[in-house]
């Protein structure tokens, strides 16, 4: 069996659809996310109450509400899972300026459930409060990590493929790090860092590392999106997935611009858009088939995983889907963009 | 006989399954929080009111002194942020005050005078504050640890995090709720003397003029749970002349209705002021104060010394742990919990379920995929995916690391990586055999020029995995885990073992086609 040799697909001359594509969904996403006041974060991040139960037999979801509303949690999530015989309650912290849970809101919960279905009914699975001060450390600490995770994957993109561009990306990575300790919102320190080595590399004619990095921007930015637009909760989990998504799709990006960096050399006097389509069509059968195998396991997780890291499955799903489609359709057509417009154009310097 | 690399290549391998096989046999692989169930609490232990405490204490002992000797001052109240503060008449009295102050009290500093000289604001030296808070915290692990080990968990994790937090692990601790009962509690018992009983707060400061004489202070009694919540109001002194410091020991026991109680035992010390106390008050009542609310207040009939006895509405189990807390210790300050994570046991068992399966189903259809697509090449691959789970959990059980449940998805996840390394070279291979290479000289190339994609591939994640590990928490902190050691063993599963397969099956020269 061989993939890449039927495939007659012109990734590059075709690239304006799925620039358009990308740019639809993203705009989507982002544009969920500010109708909705900003992302939707789990209860690490903000601070709250969760109570899981399983009740012996499965439960009217108005007899939960209304015993949960009767206990003064008229703000309260009920979401019913598996059969619908789990039941997650979740509660925000009310007061942001607490520092500790609140007056054991799990207790009251538990109890007021008690009072209506009976004691024996259910089975408490899992309690999970979290203070607001420890949730605004977990959020920083997310954040952080999401920051130092970029830091290091374009650190070493722009290493990889243009060695002379890892001097100013490290030092734009040390003034970032330097920020980070101070109290400067993180969101912020990662846009000026993406935006200083934008600049970098447009200024300095790095043209590799430059669709690397947007492609990254791509695939963090679409997944987001995507949980806004599923109105899933951002967890600590999610976050973990969104940094395994950021270094395993760079994979599929790395492995094509190798291939396009061997056949410049190998076939200096084709087109630019030949070359780059080649080495898609080349690398097309490794990229699909490893994505594959990871998508088949992802899909297991998210189907068989359990309730408890559906949220990180499904980013994983995400992130692996646009991870591999952002290395063919937008990553290298950017390759091409970025020639065109270019005085020397990119096959020039290699 | 072996040619080539083949001869380190395979002892090599060999040690590693020993190595791995040995430790997955005799180490157990811990399961963490969210499979196991249990309790994770983190607590802020209040060290502030240690430090407000303290300066009450030395308010009411100034407040003594300068009467006795006729220092007149006016005013002295303890202010928020640690502050003391002296009011006197005119700038002399207060000159005199700052004096006395200055020399019975050098752990304190004055904060400026203000008010024309006649408002002194004291404030205990920074050193000294971090150094009662340092004792407070000391003293609060002290108190915890041994509540936990009079409670019986096993391999129970209690942590110092920062200068006030402490972490408390409990792995699979079942009533959950109980225990953060025990934990939270800071158990402070004071006897104290009544003064006047009353049905409540209102009718007790109207039979007193409205106010609370100077030297007591007014406690409420638990909520009955009998008479619809209703609770007594107690005029006690502001002094305990006992605290729960004097006990040698509390047990179980019953009071004369056979209902649960906790009897005690005081120290030396302890026993002799308690003697004292009741010897002196026959026929006063007496106040058993827990954290601030009375549990009874009996009428001392006669002189106690060593034992004693407290009831309330307790069950057998309020009374067990009440016991324990007493013979614990107090907590130096209360602690707040900033925050709570209860597994129950059968969200655990629920969770390693579905994460064996995720693996073994993920596996499987990984397993089957290659070997359609490679056929025999395939089967190759998915014996290098065995060996890497063995070698996989071997690691983990090697470094008695904790296994979560986002690490099974971990697991998981490079089950379905791994084959990554092998379709890399195998497609190298493809290619070489196009262009009409024979089989011996695809296989080495395809090796050879996969290696640096398959460096690159797994170091992107490997960075990605490091600062999840280094920024991460709990569950997460496992998923970063096995990443990481599964990012190891793809390398190694698939550039050194992968390739001694290929060599010794090429090497007989017996196959000429490899269905790949």
């Amino acid at each position: 069996m061989d993939i890449q040799q039927k495939i007659g697909y012109d990734f590059i001359g075709n690239r304006k659809i799925t620039f358009v594509i990308s740019l639809v969904i993203i705009v989507l996403g982002v544009g969920s996310i500010l109708i909705n006041g900003g992302l939707n974060f789990g209860i690490e991040f903000v601070g709250g109450t969760l109570v899981e139960v399983r009740f012996t037999e499965i439960p009217e979801v108005n007899d939960v509400r209304d015993a949960i509303d009767d206990a003064g949690f008229k703000e309260a999530v009920i979401q019913r899972l598996g059969n619908g015989e789990v039941v997650m309650i979740r509660v925000q912290q009310e007061s942001e300026s607490a520092s500790a849970v609140g007056e054991d809101e799990g207790g009251q919960i538990t109890k007021a459930l008690e009072a209506v279905f009976g004691a024996n009914s259910f089975v408490i699975n899992r309690v999970w409060q979290v203070g607001p001060q420890v949730g605004s450390e977990l959020r920083r600490s997310a954040q952080l990590a999401l920051l130092f995770a970029i830091v290091g994957l374009v650190l070493y993109i722009s290493w990889r493929f243009e060695s002379k561009f890892a001097l100013p990306v490290a030092i734009i990575a040390v003034i970032t790090i330097g920020l980070s300790s101070w109290n400067v919102a993180i969101s912020l320190i990662i846009m000026l860092a993406l935006i200083a080595v934008s600049v970098a590399c447009i200024v300095f004619d790095y043209h590799f590392a430059f669709a690397a990095i947007i492609a990254l921007i791509h695939d963090v930015t679409i997944t987001v999106g995507v949980f806004s637009l599923t109105d899933r909760e951002i967890t600590l989990p999610v976050v973990a997935a969104l940094l395994a998504i950021i270094g395993y799709s760079l994979n599929d990006t790395i492995v094509i611009f190798d291939r396009i960096r061997e056949n410049i050399r190998l076939m200096g006097r084709k087109l630019p858009e030949q070359v780059l389509n080649v080495s898609i069509r080349q690398t097309l059968s490794r990229t699909i088939l490893t994505s594959l195998t990871t998508l088949i396991v992802v899909l297991v997780l998210l189907f068989a995983g359990g309730h408890v890291i559906n949220s990180f499955a499904f980013a994983l799903f995400i992130g692996v889907l646009t991870g591999t489609y952002s290395s063919i359709f937008i990553a290298t057509p950017l390759l091409f963009e970025w020639n065109n417009r270019s005085k020397g154009g990119i096959f020039r310097k290699v | 006989m072996l040619k080539g690399d083949l001869k380190w290549k395979i002892p090599l391998i060999i040690v590693c399954v020993l190595f791995c096989a040995w430790y997955l046999a005799v180490n157990s692989i811990n399961l963490g929080l969210d499979l196991q169930g249990g309790l994770h609490l983190v607590l802020k232990v209040e060290t502030d009111t240690v430090i407000v405490n303290e300066l009450v204490q030395v308010k009411d002992y100034l407040s003594r002194e300068f009467k006795k000797q006729r220092i007149p001052f006016d005013a002295m109240s303890v202010e928020a942020d640690g502050i003391l503060k002296i009011t006197a008449a005119s700038a002399e009295e207060l000159q005199k005050i700052s004096e006395y102050v200055a020399e019975e009290f050098p752990r304190f500093e004055k904060k400026g005078i203000l008010g024309s000289g006649t408002v002194l604001n004291l404030s205990m030296k920074a050193k000294e504050v971090e150094s009662w808070k340092e004792t407070a915290i000391q003293q609060a692990l002290r108190t915890i640890r041994n509540r936990i080990d009079e409670f019986g968990v096993s391999e129970p994790m209690i942590q110092r995090q920062g200068k006030s937090r402490i972490i408390v692990e409990l792995p699979g601790v079942k009533d959950l709720q109980r225990a953060i009962d025990l934990l939270g509690k800071t158990a402070e018992l004071r006897f104290q003397l009544v003064k006047d009983i009353a049905a409540t707060q209102e009718e007790l400061l109207k039979r007193h003029d409205g106010k609370v004489p100077s030297g007591y202070t007014i406690l409420l009694s638990a909520p009955d749970a009998n008479s619809s919540g209703r609770q007594g109001a107690y005029l006690v002194e502001k002094e305990a002349r006992v605290t729960g410091a004097d006990l040698q020991d509390a047990r179980v026991s019953k009071d004369e209705l056979n209902m649960p109680a906790v009897s005690f035992e005081f120290n030396h010390d302890g026993a002799r002021t308690f003697g004292k106390l009741t010897e002196e008050n026959i026929g006063t009542p007496l106040a058993i104060v827990l954290d601030g609310t009375v549990q009874s207040a009996p009428t001392i009939q006669s002189r106690i010394t060593s034992r004693g006895q407290i009831t309330g509405n307790f069950t057998s189990e309020e009374a067990t742990d009440l016991a324990i807390v007493l013979r614990a210790g107090a907590l130096p300050a209360p602690v707040k919990i900033l925050e709570n994570i209860s597994v129950g046991p059968s969200l655990g068992e629920d969770s390693i379920a579905a994460g064996k399966n995720a693996i073994m189903l993920g596996g499987l259809f990984v397993i089957i995929f290659m070997l359609l697509y490679y056929k025999v090449s395939g089967l190759i691959a998915d014996l290098a995916l065995l060996f890497n789970f063995l070698f996989i959990m071997g690691v983990l059980a090697y470094f008695r690391a904790t296994l979560t449940l986002p690490g099974l998805a971990g697991i998981a996840l490079t089950v379905g990586m791994a084959v990554d390394a092998n379709v890399l070279i195998y497609e190298r291979i493809k290619e070489e055999l196009r262009k009409g290479k024979t089989l011996r000289s695809a296989v080495e190339k395809g090796f050879s020029r996969a290696h640096l994609t398959i460096l690159d591939a797994n170091l992107t994640t490997l960075i990605a995995a490091i600062v999840l590990f280094q920024f991460g928490t709990g569950p997460v902190k496992g998923f970063a885990v096995t990443l990481s050691i599964g990012i190891f063993s793809t390398l190694f599963t698939a550039l050194i073992l992968s390739k001694v397969i290929f060599d010794l099956v090429l090497q007989s020269g017996t196959v000429k086609r490899l269905s790949i």
